[in-house]
């Protein structure tokens, strides 16, 4: 894993894409950020993705396949597993049965979106600075 | 001379020529015969030819036939894959439904069995007093039987008696006549007739005796059977009793039945409306959120670019979606608090009320408000909900204290007999954990004391307290789930009390 590796962002939701976009223009770091509009989608990325992502940012309530099924879907696939990490969900739900089920599935952190930007700015600041000083299976590939 | 050599010589020559064309007319022959040989070869060939001909075009009518019949054999197979196809997924379509309904099914199956273990129980337990019943009815009848027995036996015992008794008086009778006879023979010797005389009057107080003993015994008779036809008649009227009681069963049984179902029912309509509010509360969640943030940024961003007025109506807008959002979150907490499938265990409220006091840490400290815990006992609830409920009243304790002086909550519980509590919704018999959450806050008219805990009911306005309405209708429901009831009391400035009763198991 390359801390300056590009950033995955899946979200359905155009407005959401907008404010992580914004905010990310204000942390200005160097890592490149794909965004990717659905579940199915993101599965196709993975698939045929070569680098290791540095940190994948994902949407809970989405079309076809949520954020949890997704997850799931990664967890079943070992190759793309271990590349899969940090992998950190975030949703305007916080409702206990997901946050269970998203942490067996094998997420790094589950945040609530919060309303103001700045508050955002802030959450995701902490999560890359966090994420730059951790270790993860993905830097051995 | 010449001319004849010559003509020999062209004779010779022409018999030269004669014997050669001889020779070459017999190979003619020769060779005309193996012609006619070769034709009739190449006849024979030629007809086998023609036949092999007009095989092979009906081979191939045949076979262009049998072409056009896969044709259309292709059309009807392909015609059929396509019902097929339709056909299965229409058979995925219904597989799909069976396993929702086999599902579902095996819930209502599941809850079926319960039921039907509760009734089998229950039929066992009445199987069992019917068979008691129908032992304690043998029981009597052998009773009555004896004392029939006993009855019969008494009565002829009585007409034994009777008989002896009758024998004695004609065995007196004759005795008195020979007595007579004697006393008349004997009028000389009186001290004998005397004697004899007194034995005549002891045989008569004996026969009275005996005859007093006989009407003893036909009372007891007469008693005997009075008694047996009483038995009788209970036994009977057991059996009619019995009668009834199956019948009541029945009824019973089938009321149960009917109950079930109606539950059966009750219990997937509440589901669905749970699943709906919770389903739609979530749902709603995220536009919502997304108003308040372009209001956030709006006004962090574009601030010089707004009027005062329009800076103002931003934040009213802002105000009130948050408003919307905590009534979204209440809801969504209530329909929550709504699902019954928790575990009861023993709990420390003291634990729980440390708990609270120190999440709430600000308020309390803002208040200078005291939250005490006194004489607490454990007692067995479900953990979550009840720190929800204690949560829900220490909040609105500190939220509703005077201004001016500092909150103090009291907290109290103890096991005690309904009959000793001045509830009449309690059983006497039954103990209940009673916990009290008294403040010195400013109250509440008595006149409120009902309506405070039904969903949106404020007493306040939005702008004085804010809140939505919501918080003691899920401490009502909490406590409700806890099969226990609710009430306050309250004066106008005077604070509020809360009590609670847990039945204790």
């Amino acid at each position: 894993m390359n801390k300056n590796a590009p950033i995955l962002i899946i979200e359905d939701d155009i407005d959401d894409q907008k404010f992580l976009q914004e905010i990310f223009i204000k942390l200005n770091y160097l890592n490149e950020l794909v965004f990717l509009n659905d579940g199915e989608e993101a599965i196709e990325y993975l698939m045929q993705m070569k680098k290791v992502p540095f940190l994948i940012i994902s949407d809970l309530n989405m079309p076809k396949i949520n954020g949890i099924e997704l997850r799931a879907r990664v967890k079943e696939n070992q190759a793309i597993n271990i590349k899969c990490v940090p992998y950190i969900l975030f949703s305007t739900t916080v409702a206990k049965n997901y946050i269970d089920d998203a942490y067996t599935m094998g997420i790094q952190g589950y945040f609530k979106k919060p309303i103001d930007p700045v508050e955002l700015m802030a959450i995701l600041k902490t999560i890359i600075e966090y994420w730059k000083f951790s270790y993860a299976p993905g830097m051995y590939m | 001379m010449l001319k004849s050599d010559e003509l020999i010589e062209a004779n010779k020559e022409l018999a030269f020529q004669h014997v050669e064309k001889e020779k070459r007319a017999a190979e003619l022959g020769i060779a005309n015969i193996e012609l006619a040989f070769q034709n009739e070869e190449k006849e024979k060939r030629a007809e086998e030819l023609s036949v092999a001909n007009k095989e092979l075009l009906f081979q191939n009518e045949e076979k262009e036939k049998r072409a056009g019949e896969l044709i259309i054999a292709n059309k009807e197979l392909l015609f059929q894959n396509g019902e097929k196809e339709k056909r299965a997924a229409e058979l995925s379509i219904a597989n799909k439904e069976l396993i929702f309904q086999n599902e579902e099914k095996e819930k209502r199956a599941a809850e079926l069995i319960i039921a039907n273990k509760e009734l089998a129980f229950q039929n066992e337990e009445k199987e069992k007093r019917a068979a008691e019943l129908i032992i304690a009815n043998k029981e009597l009848v052998f009773q009555n039987e004896e004392k029939e027995k006993r009855a019969a036996e008494l009565i002829i015992a009585n007409k034994e008696l009777i008989f002896q008794n009758e024998e004695k008086e004609k065995r007196a009778a004759e005795l008195i006549i020979a007595n007579k006879e004697l006393a008349f023979q004997n009028e000389e010797k009186e001290k004998r007739a005397e004697e004899k005389e007194k034995r005549a009057a002891e045989l008569i107080i004996a026969n009275k005796e005996l005859a007093f003993q006989n009407s003893d015994n036909e009372k007891l008779a007469a008693a005997l059977i009075i008694a047996n036809e009483e038995l009788a008649f209970q036994n009977q009227e057991k059996e009619k009793r019995a009668a009834e009681l199956i019948i009541a069963n029945k009824e019973l049984a089938f009321q149960n039945e009917e109950k079930e179902k109606r539950a059966a029912e009750l219990f997937i309509a509440n589901k669905e409306l749970l699943a709906f509010t919770y389903v739609s509360s979530h749902d709603l969640q995220e536009p919502l959120r997304k108003i308040q943030t372009f209001v956030t940024i709006i006004l962090q961003n574009e601030s010089e670019n707004l009027s005062e007025n329009g800076k103002y109506n931003f934040g009213r807008m802002q105000l009130a979606a948050g408003r919307m959002q905590q009534l979204i979150e209440d809801l969504l907490a209530f329909s929550r608090i709504s699902t019954t499938d928790h575990k009861f265990e023993p709990t420390d409220l003291g634990v729980i009320i440390e708990e609270i006091n120190s999440d709430l840490k600000d308020t309390v400290l803002e208040k200078q408000a005291i939250i005490e815990g006194i004489d607490l006992c454990p007692v067995d609830v479900i953990p979550f909900q009840f720190r929800q409920l204690m949560y829900n009243l220490i909040s609105n304790a500190l939220k509703f204290s005077r201004t001016g002086i500092p909150a103090h909550i009291v907290i109290t519980s103890n096991i005690i007999k309904g009959g000793d509590l001045p509830n009449s919704k309690l059983s006497a018999e039954k103990p209940y954990c009673h916990i009290k959450v008294k403040d010195n806050g400013i109250g509440f008219e008595p006149e409120f004391s009902e309506r405070i805990f039904e969903v949106f009911q404020k007493l306040h306005s939005k702008e004085v307290y804010a809140g939505t309405g919501i918080g003691l209708a899920i401490v009502k429901k909490i406590v409700e789930n806890h099969n226990g009831t609710i009430t306050a009391k309250g004066e106008l400035n005077k604070g509020a009390t809360f009590d609670i009763y847990i039945p204790v198991h």
